[in-house]
């Protein structure tokens, strides 16, 4: 948005403030220079500028979130349609897209549009045949320059939420250099090497916990040490959902614990997981989207029956007795435990 | 307040964290002479020149602001200690309190003792706003002002709709944070709302017994003080139902091993 744009944007609020021109003017600027202003033969200064905003009750960050709230709609389109992706739900992610492309775009979000279509389109044809497969995975990361991003120190929260959604569809598809590459992305994050400039501090130490422990686990080999790293962040990340009240990030917390406790025989704490896990998807309100790609995923270190029945046993316990849940992460959910 | 010394620092920070000469920073944005006058303070930042930097280096300029801004967010702290208050995670509020204690005016002062002090703070909430009527508050949302307090006082008005059984306010308050919650990453406003359209729904059940599952099931994450027993069991017993059955009935359905899938 230009200088223009955020004058007319004033110039709305006046009007339906029902603000004269000349009052509202008056002591700032002439209404002939304020005029120049609107029509751009005049740069406005940052002063000028903010006294205006002033006289409007607004402050700069208030003014900003006035802007952001009326672009929030598309906005919110694109937010619902890069989760539908994590999420695996590509046919309504297919559906926002053919609304958006009804719409008129920055060039900005046709490039994220197209992103977004390449990633469904590659993972509706992913297992046909390995070496198109990875054909399209470095077709992806040529497109969109992720490794390069990788080296920066400060990113904005945009460019960490691409980074973010590339790592969770590709990352288990990409050579043991690259992979690597991501893992320590998110550790210097981690260790205080990267920032993300905006949003909110702890939140974005949960996305990070969270991505990490996801990165090291979405290998094929893991070390003891990185095993228990990983164990101690999962907590760290669950107890840090406690202020930060992501409780959407606990489904994939809990799904990571449950399924590494199953894999390492720990049926005891994989239960346990599993029911928050679930417990996770029933909080989002579409377990019915959300179910299948947890049925798929959890096959691979438990049976159906297994699932069923572990979560009916945990249900009833949580039935009988007085649960916290606060507490009962304290109180075991460590994967230090299957180290080695 | 300008934050033209704010942001000539973090520009400058920027550059020489990354090893930027002064040309090469402000190549095709403004001229060496100027920018210096800038960073002096000499010469007021035009907005053009500010929003050239924000855009070739890609900075979200709101988020920045309050990033580097000296004073913190009072109201948006404000919103969290009412939320934490609810939540009775009482832990983190003092740190929200020391933070913000020193920047305070007097309404946010008269508003932080009645957060901390009560268990509503409706009264004190209608005080601050200058209003209480829900249409207007509607209007400072969508016009950016006071967005996270307006939040919460709209959480804490639908409670005592609902344990007075004003269904036409609640439907009010309920259809405004549904919409909200639907534009939000907090996934928070999703359990204070689904209790509310639960009820709202009450009468038909294929509606409400969703919200009611999504509901506890984020009871047990923002809870701390009713174990998930004792809250299914009161649910259980307002809607005359089971709920616990439909659970299971969801989980049996996604992870039964069907026959064909046997074979």
């Amino acid at each position: 948005m230009n200088v223009q744009a955020w004058l007319n944007e004033v110039e709305t609020l006046r009007i339906s403030k029902k603000l004269n021109q000349t009052f509202f003017l008056k002591d700032i600027v002439s209404e002939r220079q304020y005029r120049r202003y609107l029509t751009g033969d005049s740069s406005l200064t940052l002063s000028i500028f903010l006294k205006l905003l002033e006289r409007l009750d607004y402050d700069l960050p208030t003014f900003l979130t006035y802007l952001d709230t009326k672009k929030n709609n598309i906005q919110h389109t694109f937010d619902q349609l890069r989760f539908a992706i994590i999420d695996f739900d590509y046919q309504h992610a297919n559906n926002m897209m053919n609304d958006l492309h009804k719409i008129d775009l920055s060039e900005d979000q046709k490039k994220t549009l197209k992103l977004y279509q390449s990633l469904i389109d590659f993972y509706e044809q992913l297992g046909q045949n390995e070496h198109h497969d990875r054909m399209r995975v470095q077709s992806i990361l040529d497109e969109t320059h992720v490794l390069s991003l990788l080296d920066q120190i400060y990113y904005t929260s945009s460019t960490f939420s691409l980074i973010n959604l590339l790592m969770n569809k590709i990352f288990n598809l990409l050579d043991q250099e690259k992979q690597q590459r991501f893992l320590t992305f998110y550790l210097d994050f981690i260790e205080d090497r990267k920032f993300v400039l905006d949003g909110d501090a702890l939140e974005n130490k949960q996305m990070v916990y969270s991505y990490y422990v996801s990165a090291i686990y979405g290998r094929s080999y893991i070390s003891e040490a990185e095993t228990k790293k990983g164990g101690q962040l999962i907590k760290d990340a669950i107890l840090l959902t406690k202020e930060t009240l992501m409780s959407y990030n606990l489904m994939a917390l809990n799904y990571l614990n449950s399924s590494m406790c199953y894999l390492h025989h720990l049926n005891e704490d994989a239960k346990k997981s599993l029911f928050y896990t679930f417990m996770s998807v029933f909080g989002t309100g579409n377990p019915d989207g959300i179910f299948p790609s947890f049925k798929l995923a959890l096959s691979q270190v438990t049976t159906s029956d297994v699932i069923i029945k572990d979560f009916k046993d945990e249900l009833k316990r949580h039935l009988q007795s007085d649960t916290y849940y606060h507490e009962e992460v304290r109180a075991y959910n460590d994967l230090s435990t299957c180290a080695g | 307040m300008t934050y033209q010394h704010v942001l000539v620092n973090y520009l400058e920070t920027y550059r020489k964290k990354h090893h930027l000469t002064i040309d090469n920073f402000i190549e095709d944005i403004t001229s060496q002479r100027s920018y210096y006058r800038y960073i002096e303070l000499t010469q007021d930042l035009p907005m053009d020149v500010l929003l050239k930097f924000t855009t070739k280096y890609a900075f979200d300029l709101k988020e920045l602001l309050d990033f580097l801004s000296a004073s913190p967010d009072v109201n948006g702290y404000l919103a969290k200690i009412s939320r934490f208050k609810r939540l009775k995670r009482n832990d983190v509020i003092d740190a929200y309190v020391n933070i913000i204690k020193h920047y305070l005016n007097e309404k946010q002062q008269h508003l932080l003792e009645s957060l901390l002090h009560q268990d509503h703070a409706i009264e004190s909430f209608k005080t601050f706003f200058n209003t209480d009527v829900i249409e207007d508050l509607i209007m400072y949302y969508e016009s950016g002002k006071h967005q996270a307090l307006i939040l919460e006082y709209m959480i804490d008005l639908g409670e005592t709709y609902l344990a007075e059984h004003n269904m036409t306010a609640l439907k009010k308050v309920s259809d405004f944070l549904d919409n909200i919650r639907k534009q939000s990453s907090d996934r928070y406003l999703d359990y204070p709302t689904t209790l509310f359209l639960a009820h709202l729904n009450q009468e038909n059940q294929s509606s409400m017994i969703p919200y009611m599952l999504s509901h506890l099931s984020l009871h047990i994450f923002f809870n701390d003080h009713e174990s998930f027993k004792t809250y299914v069991s009161t649910m259980n017993q307002h809607f005359n139902l089971d709920f616990s059955q439909y659970f299971i009935d969801m989980v049996e359905k996604h992870f039964q091993s069907r026959i064909d899938e046997k074979q």
